[in-house]
């Protein structure tokens, strides 16, 4: 068994990401195997909590990708790295960890080398097929990371989401 | 340190309710400032300086001298947070139970500043018999209801 991880350290960096309503990631450090995610950890910038955080992973290559599974996570605090276990999907190899929030900053930088950090507004947090997404940045780090390990759980969530929030 | 439901991170799957722990230290507790900070009150509208295509503001001196100058409250965030699936039957003592479980043992892979994940017994015996979509659906939103009833702290 060997711990994978996807995306990059949740640590306060320089700068931010911050357009909301968009469905974002940065393809630094694509998972390595395949492997079931059990943990996040996230880092909103100071001001700029999430409301309803969806986290998944993607795959594809240059500006088309696709998402093949994640979770919601839900309202995050910003302003410190938040930690998230429990979680339980799938990734496979060369997946990258993608979200959504309708208001939440990321901590981000694009000083210290990375991938290339691409958008589309709407939540495409879902399956729906290929998606072509805008490359704006690069290289760029995003404060997101999931942690999974190399002992596979197959069977795909059968998630459905209740309107809780008044 | 004590324990909430956070209501967002609630959700129906495989036939179970999936609720969402949120973690919180008190003064106290090991490490209590790390999660206890002061931040910004973003006013309505938020920074009104030229944003780039990543929403990034472009002059970030003039970013940071707006943000210095807003008002700032202390808030206290989670140390950690964790989802548990449980049963649509279980009761509202076994779930108090299971959150203080969560609670006490997180609690402590944060004293000791080692892994969160050493506070994670996934062998633990819950309550976790599945059942069908409208019985999970009716007590996921029955937690939500009565969240306050299910702040659990564990004693100093």
């Amino acid at each position: 068994m060997s711990i994978i991880t996807i995306g990059s350290d949740a640590i306060d960096r320089v700068s931010s990401y911050g357009n909301t309503s968009y469905t974002a990631f940065d393809t630094t450090n694509p998972a390595s195997a395949d492997c079931t995610v059990y943990k996040l950890e996230i880092y909103c910038v100071s001001g700029h909590n999430a409301t309803a955080l969806k986290i998944g992973v993607f795959y594809g290559s240059s500006t088309s990708w696709t998402y093949r599974a994640g979770t919601t996570i839900g309202a995050v605090t910003a302003g410190s790295k938040q930690t998230f276990t429990g979680l339980s999907f799938a990734a496979q190899t060369g997946d990258i960890v993608g979200f959504y929030d309708t208001s939440a900053w990321i901590e981000n930088d694009n000083s210290v080398g990375g991938g290339h950090l691409l958008q589309k507004a709407g939540d495409h947090c879902k399956a729906e097929g290929a998606q072509t997404y805008a490359d704006i940045y690069n290289p760029v780090k995003t404060s997101l990371v999931l942690e999974g390990t190399t002992v596979v759980n197959r069977s795909v969530p059968r998630i459905a989401r209740i309107m809780l929030m008044s | 340190m004590y324990a909430e439901i956070e209501t967002s991170g609630i959700e129906v799957q495989d036939g179970l309710v999936s609720v969402r722990f949120a973690f919180y230290l008190e003064s106290f507790d090991p490490r209590y400032e790390e999660h206890h900070i002061q931040v910004p009150v973003i006013p309505e509208g938020g920074y009104q300086g030229k944003i780039d295509e990543k929403g990034q503001p472009v002059d970030q001196k003039d970013y940071d001298k707006w943000l210095d100058n807003l008002p700032k409250v202390w808030r206290n965030n989670p140390f950690h947070n964790h989802f548990d699936l449980v049963s649509a039957d279980i009761t509202d003592a076994e779930l108090k139970v299971l959150m203080k479980k969560r609670l006490k043992d997180f609690g402590k892979a944060w004293g000791e500043s080692s892994s969160i994940l050493k506070g994670w017994n996934q062998n633990d015996t819950h309550n976790k018999t599945e059942s069908g979509y409208e019985r999970c659906a009716i007590k996921a939103l029955d937690i939500a209801a009565r969240v306050n009833e299910f702040k659990v702290t564990v004693d100093k």
